[in-house]
């Protein structure tokens, strides 16, 4: 009788059956990159946090209430989007943990077992990451749950989750393959030199936060010019082949959310930001501040990221910086990769972190001149950018011009202290103190009473 | 005297009895319930003064049967398992004109005589059915073969008919010499008996709440499924049928919504075999009976499946006698029976120009109108899209019967077609079944019996019930599209696209195209098998042991060809799905029934048994897109140029069961029954595999207490009282396994499998569990012309298979736990009542009403959690929840804001200090914090789905050979959320609107305080608001039928030949806006949170419905 009653799994896997080989890591490897191609994710929300909430990104016509009030700097804990962006996070942290549990105990290639943990602990503190500029101080999970975890955790100190982070990725940078080692076919994995990417802006964020440790601005340096030195990526000549989906993951993409029509999961964002005239949902417009911001001389870059024209009509300018030759009109499925990490991220990061160390340096434009000059443009130098601060307006503005609407924008005002002037300035929106960390979702904290809200929500 | 084999068994029964000056017909009844068998005898052959004395221990029935009656002057004849009495006479028992024992003067002289045969309402003769003529003592009664003769005066006598178990019959001979006639089973006769879990019982003696569907009363009308047979019938069951498309779902709870995440729907049992639950593929006309077990008393031999409660439906079974073939068909025609008016071609496009001109006015821009004057000018009605995409759809059925059989072998086989074309154009339903059901007495002590059904049906899908938006929607587009556009542009061509002269219908297509080029047709074939063999070990204790199976394979093919324009979902290249599920489950049953009566006072049947059973699942599907070729649909998926992942799945569930049952009757007067069941379910965690599922009840006879008799006002009285505890274990396989599913990513551009953990598991998962009691009242007067049952009822229900809610930070936002609790009281009644009998008219009414009240009573320690889910085209980014369950607070209360008028000017909205700057024109919400904004804070709730009380009446009159029945049915104090609102009275102005639009929205100050401004989106941009929910109250005349039985000759091939009339749905009083208040669109999700309640979005308008049809027996 107790056999009978005893429930067999036939169509899934369960402990029982699970975890056996490399052939079982790898799925739950890539159950880890999953969630980041749903539109709750970096489909979509991804840059509802990052965007609409700067100065470039505008929320256009009947715009949801999430997004308009993201937009406007009203939103409160009740916010959709905030809370997708919290739960997938989490969603991803929760899978990478039970790669980073169970494959250890696989007997295989330590190499390749090794790889995969440090992609899945790329994946960890990628999330981590975002949820700590988002939210501030965070509940931490490290390992799958269970029945019997702890499923009320208070929140941990940033600067704690700041030293998880960096293991995490020190692990992955030791661990992950570098690019030129990763097979075609897993092209989209985490390589060694997208870790050290992360890390750079890891260190370059800490330094500019109260968490902040000695040493951090020569470690983002570290990690930049590391990248740098391999040698492994470079600058794409032409600056529209960084969006042409025939030349995905290409020497200047260094980590990107993959995307690909169907069978595979498509994104949205082309249809999101193209006028209806284009056939798009005419959800997001771009800001004119933005649009009105590029030099004549920088035509190359502006006439591929904004415009105001659908074929000969002109209407509010809106981002074009995504094209796919595949998409068809009012689609939801495009083959536009999201790119997390890029090359010339990497080159202004170098200087960003130079500037910080030594302002008199000349050698701090060597990188943002790089992407200047890409796009056409004289290089700048200590005496047309003399002082420290010019120099910090200088890559703010380039991040934008070069990185617009990939997800950055927030985060750059942020570090740069910019926010509310630039949002006043540029937007004409008050951004309370309070409002530079988000609402923890109101449905988490109802849901546990450890949680406590950010102050002023 | 010889005895054939069987009467010879019969009449060996040993029995012990004992009286002493009993009536005879006292003494009678005990010898029939002592003896399991049944006299029939005229009343008077019995001097109702005499007294009998008998004292037999352990002695043969043929023994005493002889030692009783010939003193009596009496002796007996055996008829299958009937005892005849008739007096000793020197006449032959046929065709005996008896004279009476009083001394009345001699027998009239008789001018006429009259023969004939007595049957019963299937055809099969019955003996001892007594006849008198009419105010006269004379009489006779039938022989072993139902035939009779009698003299009479003369034409005008009256002869009347009386058997027990029949209803009297009265009939005038005018000049015929040869009479046959029919008697009508009584339904209201305490000595029916009503199948029950793993037996049967006489209603009299039931202790639990069990109602039975009036089969045979239904069965006179057409009913196409087995659903309509039980809605509005008995009380305690609200029947819903959530989709009105043909073959559309329905919903059935008795006695309230026990459980929230689990099923709500009751155990179906088909001739014994458990959870064989779709009716869509039982043939009505198959049905001999169907029961409803309601309280725990009567369910929890069905432990852990018996806490939604129980239908029981037994199939028509052959009968010894006579070979009876029956025929009948019907036909008709559907109409749709109300439409949403909307807005034609001038109306709408002077609308939308104002429209414009409004919010150019307000926002300052200058865009141009849509149509000039002269256009408008121009235009006529345009295309009314609801007339293009419903029709006048077909209907008809056929059935053909035969069965009979002789005391030892029986059969019953039977044909039925059944075909219903829907309203909506290339939708429908048809079904054919078989089935051959057979038993025999293989010796007197071995039985055995078989049944079987095959059914398949067919079903054409309508696109309805969608999320709208994109994803289109017939109907939702009928109403949505433009009715400037044609159907078809001047080419012939479909207009595939609404973009001129603006994007209109968002992104969907032609509805009429739709509906004519895509398929999605689902197919079932379904097997029910039962077989048992039954041994009666020593007298009185039986074993009993059955085996069936259910097969059941069901198909889906999905195709839209290349050439037509919907929606997003990669159709414009063609688009295709396959899909196909078989399920497969046995049964293997044996129990032990022992009956024993141990004196007059004290009787006993117990029943023990142990059961099996397995249920496996598998599905297949195969998807692909890109179709050169729209020539073979989903024939050939593999000439697509883009093939999606194929899925795949398989489950198996078991089921290990041991209960018992005791029923103890003491006096005639006091009844006990003791039940319980222990169920093993492999769904559960491994420390918790076991569940126990006790009950008892008590009913007191009171009719039998001497102090009631002598009231002289009733003619049954009985009081039932029960306790129980039941279980419900629907939820999924594999809850309590840790389960790693499959997703998927892209890895350089090729999409590769994961794996990800899928649930927290839950090894401790265990029983929901109900424990329910039942207080229960029968009542008869007027020697039952009216009976009363009324029952009381308290469930609670706990350890609720619970979706708790947790912080998503674990990965999960639910686990599955045992937690909380919720309960359901109610009151229910039904009355029956032969209102008027006389020779020409009767006039006989039922009815019931039932109350219910459901309470949650804990949410796992949280004090509300949303549930339920709305369109996510009219609220999109995220799913608005519907409903709140709340502690305190019934099941489906919707949740959302409180509407408060129109705000009507600038002054206004300055004066009230909200910070959220509404326009003049927009509704007002209540701002229930008082903060100033208008947030979820300040949703409330906002009606209820779950219904104050539900109804039905029926009325039947005799007039002659005419029959009336009118079937009304009803519910009341609900509510209707209805989403289609939220797209025909207000939104996005590009689509058509409901005709009062145009008139009765603001348009400054005082116009309205009901309808915003065309302009306004705020409605739309707030969520769940009160105004788009609705009263749901109706009545309904369900089914109105008259027909006619012909007279036919004696001569005649045909035994019987009615033809009727019949119509449904004639008329639904309410107030509801929406095309019918019966309706959920999201009932039949299969992965719909069961708490989106009375939701009303792009569903499948209500048919009203003609049939004739005639009935024909040989």
């Amino acid at each position: 009788c107790k056999d009978f009653l005893k429930e067999e799994p036939y169509s899934f896997l369960s402990n029982s059956n699970f975890y056996q080989n490399e052939n079982d890591a790898l799925a739950a490897l890539n159950g880890v990159f999953t969630p980041m191609q749903a539109q709750s994710f970096y489909g979509r929300t991804a840059w509802l946090i990052t965007e609409l909430t700067g100065d470039n990104l505008l929320a256009l016509g009947n715009a949801t209430v999430d997004r308009g009030t993201l937009n406007n700097y009203t939103f409160t804990a009740s916010n959709g989007e905030i809370s997708n962006w919290w739960n997938q996070n989490y969603l991803m942290i929760n899978r990478a943990n039970d790669v980073i549990v169970n494959v250890p105990n696989i007997s295989m290639d330590t190499t390749r077992r090794n790889d995969i943990v440090g992609n899945a602990k790329f994946l960890r503190a990628l999330a981590y990451f975002e949820l700590m500029r988002t939210f501030g101080d965070l509940p931490v999970f490290l390992a799958p749950t269970g029945a019997q975890s702890n499923l009320t955790p208070s929140r941990t100190p940033v600067a704690d989750i700041y030293k998880l982070i960096i293991q995490d990725l020190k692990y992955a940078e030791a661990n992950c393959l570098p690019e030129n080692k990763i097979a075609t076919v897993n092209k989209g994995r985490v390589s060694s030199g997208a870790a050290s990417s992360l890390l750079a802006k890891v260190y370059l964020t800490r330094a500019s936060t109260s968490a902040a440790a000695p040493g951090d601005y020569a470690d983002a340096l570290n990690q930049c010019n590391k990248v740098i030195n391999s040698g492994l990526y470079k600058l794409l000549p032409v600056y529209a082949d960084i969006f042409d989906c025939n030349k995905k993951n290409g020497a200047e993409h260094i980590f990107s959310v993959q995307f690909e029509m169907p069978p595979s999961t498509g994104n949205i964002v082309i249809r999101m930001m193209y006028p209806t005239q284009s056939g798009g949902s005419a959800s997001f417009g771009a800001s004119t501040s933005l649009f009105n911001s590029y030099t004549k001389a920088d035509s190359t870059r502006k006439n591929w990221n904004v415009t105001n024209k659908s074929g000969t009509t002109t209407v509010s300018p809106y981002f074009f910086k995504y094209r796919d030759s595949q998409w068809t009109s009012q689609s939801n499925n495009s083959r536009t990769n999201w790119l997390i990490l890029r090359y010339a991220d990497v080159l202004l990061m170098q200087s960003e972190a130079m500037n910080q160390l030594d302002a008199g340096d000349a050698k701090k434009f060597d990188g943002i001149n790089k992407v200047r000059t890409r796009a056409g443009l004289a290089g700048l130098n200590l005496s047309n950018t003399p002082a420290k601060d010019n120099f910090v307006d200088a890559l703010l503005n380039e991040r934008a011009w070069e990185l617009c609407m990939e997800g950055h924008r927030r985060w750059d005002l942020l570090r740069m202290g910019k926010l509310k002037q630039v949002m006043q300035a540029n937007r004409g929106v008050t951004v309370q103190d309070n409002q530079l960390l988000l609402p923890i979702p109101q449905t988490e904290l109802d849901l546990n009473p450890n949680l406590k809200q950010n102050p002023g929500f | 005297r010889a005895f054939d084999g069987k009467a010879q068994t019969l009449l060996d029964r040993k029995i012990t009895i004992q009286f002493s000056n009993q009536e005879i017909e006292e003494a009678l009844d005990k010898i029939e319930k002592v003896a399991d068998v049944r006299f029939m005898y005229s009343p008077q052959l019995i001097s109702a003064s005499r007294r009998v004395n008998l004292n037999f221990k352990e002695e043969r029935l043929s023994t005493i049967l002889k030692a009783f009656l010939k003193p009596l002057n009496l002796e007996y004849e055996v008829v299958g398992n009937k005892i005849l009495l008739n007096r000793i006479s020197a006449f032959p028992t046929q065709n005996t004109i008896k004279e009476q024992e009083k001394n009345i003067p001699n027998i009239e002289v008789a001018e006429q005589t009259v023969s004939g045969i007595v049957t019963d309402e299937k055809g099969e003769t019955l003996p001892g059915v007594n006849i008198l003529v009419k105010g006269t003592q004379k009489g006779v009664t039938t022989d072993a073969k139902g035939q009779f003769k009698i003299s009479v005066a003369d034409g005008n006598a009256v002869l009347v008919f009386t058997s027990v178990g029949y209803k009297k019959q009265e009939v005038t001979i005018g000049g015929k010499t040869q009479l046959n006639i029919s008697l009508q089973l009584d339904t209201q006769s305490l000595e029916e008996v009503v199948v029950v879990g793993y037996g049967t019982q006489k209603k009299k003696d039931l202790t639990g709440s069990v109602s039975s569907v009036p089969v045979k009363d239904i069965d006179k009308v057409p009913v196409s499924r087995a659903d309509q047979m039980i809605q509005g019938r008995v009380s305690g069951v609200q029947v819903i049928q959530t989709n009105a498309a043909p073959g559309g779902n329905v919903s059935i709870r008795i006695r309230g919504t026990n459980s929230i995440n689990s099923g709500n729907e009751p155990l179906f049992v088909v001739d014994g075999f458990p959870g064989a639950g779709d009716l869509n593929t039982i043939n009505p006309s198959d049905i001999e009976s169907i029961e409803i077990l309601k309280d725990a008393s009567s369910t929890a031999i069905y432990g852990s499946r018996g806490a939604n409660g129980v239908v029981l439906i037994t199939t028509k079974k052959g009968k010894a006698g006579k070979q009876i073939i029956n025929f009948e068909a019907y036909t008709g025609i559907q109409q749709v029976a109300k439409k949403y008016d909307m807005m034609n071609a001038r109306e709408f496009a002077t609308h939308l120009d104002s429209v414009t001109a409004q919010n150019n006015r307000a926002n300052g821009t200058k865009t141009p109108l849509n149509y000039t004057p002269a256009q408008i000018a121009a235009m006529g009605e345009g295309t009314n899209w609801q007339d293009q995409v419903l029709r006048v759809a077909r209907i008809s059925n056929y059935q053909f019967s035969i069965s009979g059989g002789t005391n030892d072998t029986k059969y019953n086989f039977s044909a039925g077609y059944f075909n219903q074309e829907g309203i909506v154009i290339n939708s429908g339903f048809e079904r054919g079944t078989l089935r051959f059901n057979f038993d025999k007495t293989i010796s007197p002590r071995l039985k055995m019996g078989y049944t079987s059904q095959l059914a398949y049906s067919s079903q054409n899908d309508a696109l309805v019930n969608t999320v709208g938006g994109s994803a289109g929607g017939t109907v939702y587009d009928a109403l949505r599209f433009n009715p400037v556009m044609p159907v078809r542009d001047s080419t012939g061509a479909y207009t595939y696209k609404n973009d001129d002269p603006n994007h209109f219908v968002d992104v969907a297509g032609n509805p009429v195209a739709y509906a004519e080029n895509v398929t999605d047709h689902r197919t079932n074939l379904r097997t029910l098998l039962t077989g048992f063999g039954e041994y009666e070990i020593i007298d009185g204790l039986k074993l009993r042991m059955s085996i069936g199976t259910d097969i059941n394979y069901s198909t889906r093919d999905y195709f839209t060809p290349s050439y037509l324009y919907i929606t997003t979902q990669n159709t414009s290249s063609g688009s295709s799905q396959k899909t196909s599920n078989t399920n497969f489950s046995w049964v293997n049953e044996n129990t032990l029934t022992y009956d024993r009566q141990f004196d007059k006072n004290n009787f006993l049947n117990a029943v023990a048994g142990a059961s099996v059973q397995v249920f496996k699942q598998n599905n297949f599907t195969a998807a692909a897109n890109n179709f050169f070729t729209n020539q073979l649909g989903t024939d050939n998926l593999g000439i697509a140029g883009t093939t999606l992942p194929n899925n795949t799945s398989s489950q198996k569930n078991t089921l290990a069961s041991f209960f018992g049952r005791v029923n103890y009757q003491f006096m005639n007067k006091y009844l006990f029954t003791v039940t319980m069941r222990a169920d093993g379910s492999s769904r559960f965690g491994d420390g918790n595999k076991w569940g126990y599922f006790p009950s008892g009840a008590f009913a007191w006879r009171l009719i039998n207490e001497s102090f009631i008799e002598k009231l002289k006002v009733f003619s049954d009285l009985k009081l039932r009282i029960g306790y129980g505890v039941t279980g419900n274990q629907e939820i999924g396989s594999y809850q309590s396994l840790p389960q790693y599913t499959s997703n998927g990513y892209t890895l350089n551009g090729v999409r590769v499998i994961g794996l990800s953990p899928n649930n927290i598991p839950n090894p401790n998962l265990s029983w929901e569990s109900t424990a329910s009691s039942d207080i229960g009242l029968d009542i008869g007067l007027f020697n039952n012309r009216l009976t009363v049952t009324t029952d009381i009822y308290y469930k609670k229900t706990q350890n609720l298979l619970f979706n708790k809610y947790i912080p998503t930070e674990s990965g999960f936002s639910t686990a599955l736990i045992n937690a909380g609790s919720l309960e359901n009281k109610g009151l229910e009644i039904s009355i029956n009542g032969l209102a008027v009998t006389t020779k020409k008219f009767d006039w006989e009414v039922s009815g019931n009403i039932s109350f219910n009240r459901n309470k949650v009573l804990d949410l796992n320690g949280t004090d509300n959690l949303l549930a339920g889910s709305s369109s996510g085209s009219i609220f999109p980014g995220s799913v608005t929840p519907t409903s709140i369950l709340k502690v305190g607070e019934p099941i489906g209360s919707f949740y959302g804001y409180q509407f408060n008028g129109i705000w009507q000017t600038a002054e206004e909205i300055t004066a009230s200090g909200i910070k959220t700057k509404p326009k003049p024109g927009d509704p007002k919400y209540v701002d229930q914090n008082n903060d100033g904004i208008i947030s979820g804070t300040d949703r409330t709730i906002i009606g209820n789905a779950l219904p104050k009380f539900v109804y039905g009446i029926t009325n039947s009159f005799r007039y002659g050979r005419f029959n009336l029945t009118v079937f009304m049915q009803g519910v009341s104090g609900y509510n209707v959320l209805n989403e289609n609102l939220y797209e025909l009275e207000n939104g996005f102005p590009g689509t058509n609107k409901l005709k009062y639009v145009a008139t009765e929205s603001w348009t400054g100050p005082g116009t309205s305080n009901r309808l915003p401004s065309v302009s306004s989106i705020l409605r739309r941009g707030t969520g769940i608001t009160s105004e788009v929910i609705e009263s749901g109250d109706y009545l309904r005349v369900k089914t109105a039928t008259l027909s006619y039985n012909l007279a036919l000759k004696n001569a005649s091939v045909f035994r019987s030949a009615t033809i009727y009339v019949t119509a449904q749905n004639l008329f639904t009083f309410t107030n509801y806006s929406g095309y019918n208040p019966e309706v959920n669109s999201y009932g039949n999700n299969s992965n719909a949170n069961n708490m989106s309640l009375n939701t009303d979005y792009n569903s499948y308008p209500l048919a009203r419905t003609f049939i004739i049809g005639a009935k024909i027996g040989f």
